[in-house]
C-alpha cells in the first residue's frame, strides 16, 4: 500500500440475510483515505453509507449482517498494514478506540446514562494506554478542555443528561480523540444539532484535525457540510459508489446524473431570489433494497435513462481523468449534451 | 418562485397578538407551581390571506408551540388569536369545530402521524366523517381518490396501509388528509425535515403547487432557513419564545437587521466549496426558557451586546417598510 494511504477499501460487500431475502446493503464499494485527509461519504437513507462505516469498525450485527467480500487495508499506528476484514475480535478490540474511533449521530443514545462523563472518557484511556484511573481522569479533563467545555474538571462528574446536545457531542469527540486515533469516523455527527451548534462542532472538528492531524471519514447527507469539511467525496446510491472526486469537482463538475440531481434539489440560500428556479426534485423514491432495479439502480429515476443500455448491465466505475470516478454508461454523452446546452 | 400576492388590501387571515404560552412546572407535596417554562413569550404577527409565512428558529425557540397554539391544539396562557377577523382565543369547543375545518395541520414525522391500523383511504376520509362532509360513503371515496391524485399518489392505493409507503409518500398522505376538508389555513410543522434531500424537494414543490392551486394560506414552521426562505413570502425568526425579526424573505436574507438572524444565516453551510464566508460562531447554548436572560433574551450570545441590552426588553419595531426587529441597537447591521 502507498506510503500516504491510511485506509484502502477494496470491493467491500456487506449483505444482510433477512427472512425476506438478501439485502445487499454495500455491494462492491472501493475507496481510500490518505493521512490527514477528510473523505466525505454522501448518500440518502438506504445508500449504505452508515453500513460502510460500521463495516470498517467491524460492528455489523451478525446475524443478520455479514461482510461477504472485499478487503479493508489499514495502516496501524505501529506502521503495519492489516486487513480489517481478517482480524479476529481480540485484535479488533485493540484497534477500535485506539487506531480508529467513531462518533455517532445521536449523542444522547451513544453515551451511557448511568456513568459520569469522566468515567466514560477514562475507560478508553485506561484500556488502551494502561493508565491508572487517576491519570486517566486527569487526561479526560484535558480532553474536555481541548473540545472547549468550560470548567472541565467540574464537568467530569456530570452525567450525560446534565448536558445539552452540543455539549454531549463534544464529550463524544473528547472520548473518540482521547487515544489519538489516526482515523476518526464521524457518522452524521451534526444531524441532530441546531445549525448554530452544528457550526460550533464543525469548527471544532476542523481545528482538532489541524492540531492532531488525524484523517476523518465523514458520513453525511448534508451537502452543505460536505462542501465545508471534505477534501474528497464519495457519492453512494443503493449500496454502490456512483461518483468519486475531489470536493470542487463534485460540486462544480459532477458527472453522474444522481449527483447532479442531488445538488439541484437543495434549496440554496446564497443564490439571489430572482435567479432562483423551482427546485429540481429527483422523481420517484429510493428503491427497495430487496428488489433493486436491474442494471444501474438509479435508472428508474434518471432523466438520461436509455432503454437497453441503462437497465441491462451494472455500469462499471470508470476513471474519467484525474481520479474523478463515475459509474454511468452515458456519462460522456451527458457531458457533451450539457455542454451543447450551455 | 412564489411572490407576495398583489392584492389591493392585503387582509390578514390569522392575527396573533401578545401570545404567551407558559407551561407550569409543579413541585413539592402540594404540587404548587414553582416555575414556568416560557415557551412562547409575547409573540405578535399576522398571516395575510394567500401568503406563506415562515417561522424559523432552533430547538426550544417556541416555533412549534406557536403553531399549535394558533390552532388551539394547545390553550394559550394569554394573548389573542383572530381567524378571519373573529376572536377564537376563548371559543368553546363546539363553536371552535367550525373553525377547525378551516385550519389544518401537517406534522413533521410521517411515520408517527398516521395510524398504522387504518388504510390510507380511511385516514384521509376521517376528517370528512368528523366534519360531516361529502355525505355518502360513495362521495367520500371519490373525494379521497381525488385527493390522492392531487398529492401525486396513485388512487388505486386507497386500500393500502401506511407501512407500504415510503417517507415522502407518507408525507403526501398527511398533506391529503389536511386538505380533505378544504381548509383555508394550514400549519405545516417541519413538513420536510424528516425526508431525504431528493424527496424534500418533491414535497416542497408539491406544497407550492397546492398553495397556488387552492389559494392556501400557510404558516410554514421549520428550522432549516434555506427551505423556509425558498417557500415563504415573509419570515419570522424566533429565539427563546420571542420573535427577533420579521421581514420579507428577500430582505431577511439580503439585509438581516437582527444579530441573531445574521449569525443564523452565517451558520448555514453553503453547498459550494468555492464560497468562503466569514462565519459568526455563536458561543454557548440557547439559555433555559425557565429562566431566560433579562432584557434581550439573545444578549448572552450576542457579539454586539452592550450594558443596556440587559435592562430593557426590546420591542419588535418597524425599522424599514415591512421589516421589523427586536433589538435596541440601530448602529449595527
Amino acid at each position: 500500500m502507498d506510503e500516504k494511504r491510511l485506509l484502502e477499501v477494496k470491493d467491500l460487500k456487506v449483505h444482510f440475510f433477512t427472512d425476506d431475502g438478501v439485502v445487499k446493503a454495500v455491494d462492491g464499494v472501493s475507496f481510500h483515505i490518505d493521512k490527514g485527509e477528510t473523505l466525505a461519504v454522501v448518500g440518502e437513507s438506504g445508500s449504505g453509507k452508515s453500513v460502510t462505516s460500521l463495516a470498517i469498525m467491524r460492528l455489523i450485527p451478525n446475524p443478520p449482517g455479514r461482510i461477504v467480500g472485499g478487503e479493508m487495508l489499514f495502516r496501524g499506528k505501529d506502521g503495519q498494514v492489516k486487513d480489517l476484514v481478517k482480524q479476529d475480535e481480540a485484535s479488533m478490540r485493540k484497534i477500535r478506540g485506539n487506531d480508529i474511533a467513531m462518533i455517532f449521530q445521536e449523542p444522547m443514545t451513544s453515551l451511557n446514562p448511568v456513568y459520569t462523563v469522566g468515567d466514560q472518557i477514562a475507560e478508553a484511556i485506561m484500556l488502551h494506554q494502561g493508565k491508572s484511573r487517576k491519570e486517566a481522569l486527569e487526561l479526560s479533563a484535558e480532553m474536555l478542555d481541548l473540545v472547549g467545555i468550560p470548567e472541565p474538571r467540574k464537568r467530569l462528574s456530570n452525567y450525560p443528561h446534565q448536558m445539552s446536545g452540543g455539549m454531549r457531542q463534544r464529550v463524544m469527540i473528547a472520548m473518540a480523540l482521547s487515544c489519538n486515533p489516526s482515523l476518526l469516523i464521524a457518522d452524521e455527527p451534526t444531524t441532530a444539532l441546531d445549525v448554530t451548534i452544528q457550526a460550533q462542532i464543525l469548527e471544532l472538528m476542523y481545528k482538532l484535525q489541524e492540531e492532531i492531524g488525524m484523517s476523518i471519514l465523514f458520513i453525511t447527507h448534508n451537502l452543505g457540510v460536505v462542501a465545508e469539511m471534505a477534501d474528497r467525496v464519495v457519492v453512494m446510491y443503493a449500496g454502490r459508489a456512483v461518483e468519486e472526486a475531489d470536493v470542487t469537482a463534485t460540486f462544480k463538475r459532477s458527472k453522474h446524473p444522481y449527483t447532479m440531481g442531488l445538488l439541484n434539489s437543495v434549496p440554496r440560500l446564497d443564490l439571489a431570489a430572482e435567479h432562483r428556479q423551482r427546485l429540481e426534485a429527483i422523481p420517484g423514491n429510493v428503491p427497495n433494497p430487496l428488489h433493486l432495479p436491474a442494471g444501474c439502480a438509479f435508472h428508474p429515476r434518471c432523466k438520461y435513462f436509455q432503454e437497453g443500455r441503462c437497465n441491462t448491465d451494472i455500469p462499471e466505475l470508470q476513471d474519467t481523468g484525474g481520479g474523478h470516478m463515475v459509474r454511468c454508461v452515458r456519462w460522456a454523452e451527458i457531458q457533451s449534451e450539457l455542454e451543447v446546452k450551455a | 418562485m412564489s411572490m407576495p400576492t398583489p392584492t389591493a388590501v392585503a387582509t390578514s387571515l390569522v392575527e396573533v397578538q401578545n401570545l404567551k404560552k407558559w407551561f407550569p412546572i409543579r413541585g413539592g407535596i402540594l404540587s404548587r407551581v414553582v416555575a414556568n417554562v416560557k415557551a412562547v413569550n409575547d409573540v405578535s404577527f399576522d398571516v395575510k390571506r394567500g401568503e406563506v409565512l415562515g417561522l424559523v428558529g432552533e430547538s426550544g425557540s417556541g416555533k412549534t408551540t406557536v403553531g399549535r397554539t394558533v390552532l388551539r391544539l394547545i390553550e394559550p396562557t394569554s394573548g389573542t388569536i383572530r381567524f378571519d377577523g373573529h376572536d377564537i382565543t376563548h371559543l368553546p369547543k363546539p363553536q371552535l369545530r367550525a373553525y377547525r375545518r378551516k385550519m389544518q395541520i401537517i406534522f413533521q414525522d410521517p411515520f408517527a402521524s398516521l395510524n398504522p391500523r387504518m388504510t390510507v383511504g380511511d385516514i384521509i376520509a376521517e376528517p370528512l366523517v368528523i366534519h360531516n362532509l361529502e355525505g355518502s360513503a360513495q362521495a367520500r371515496t371519490e373525494r379521497v381518490a381525488e385527493l390522492l391524485q392531487m398529492v401525486g399518489l396513485n388512487p388505486d392505493h386507497i386500500r393500502r396501509y401506511p407501512h407500504e409507503f415510503s417517507g415522502g409518500q407518507r408525507q403526501r398522505i398527511g398533506i391529503a388528509r389536511a386538505l380533505a376538508v378544504r381548509p383555508e389555513f394550514i400549519v405545516a410543522d417541519e413538513p420536510v425535515s424528516a425526508l431525504d434531500v431528493s424527496i424534500q424537494a418533491q414535497v416542497v414543490n408539491l406544497l407550492q403547487d397546492l398553495k397556488e392551486q387552492l389559494g392556501l394560506t400557510i404558516l410554514f414552521i421549520a428550522h432549516d432557513l434555506a427551505v423556509v426562505e425558498y417557500i415563504s413570502d415573509r419570515i419570522a425568526v424566533m429565539y427563546l419564545g420571542k420573535v427577533m425579526e420579521l421581514a420579507s424573505s428577500k430582505d431577511l436574507y439580503r439585509s438581516p437587521k437582527h444579530p441573531y438572524t445574521e449569525a443564523l444565516l452565517s451558520a448555514i453551510p453553503v453547498p459550494d466549496p468555492t464560497v468562503k464566508r466569514e462565519r459568526i460562531v455563536l458561543q454557548g447554548d440557547i439559555p433555559s426558557p425557565i429562566n431566560p436572560p433579562s432584557g434581550c433574551v439573545f444578549r448572552t450570545r450576542c457579539r454586539y451586546a452592550i450594558k443596556e441590552c440587559a435592562e430593557v426588553v426590546p420591542e419588535l419595531r418597524e425599522v424599514a417598510p415591512g421589516h421589523f426587529k427586536a433589538c435596541i441597537r440601530d448602529d449595527i447591521l
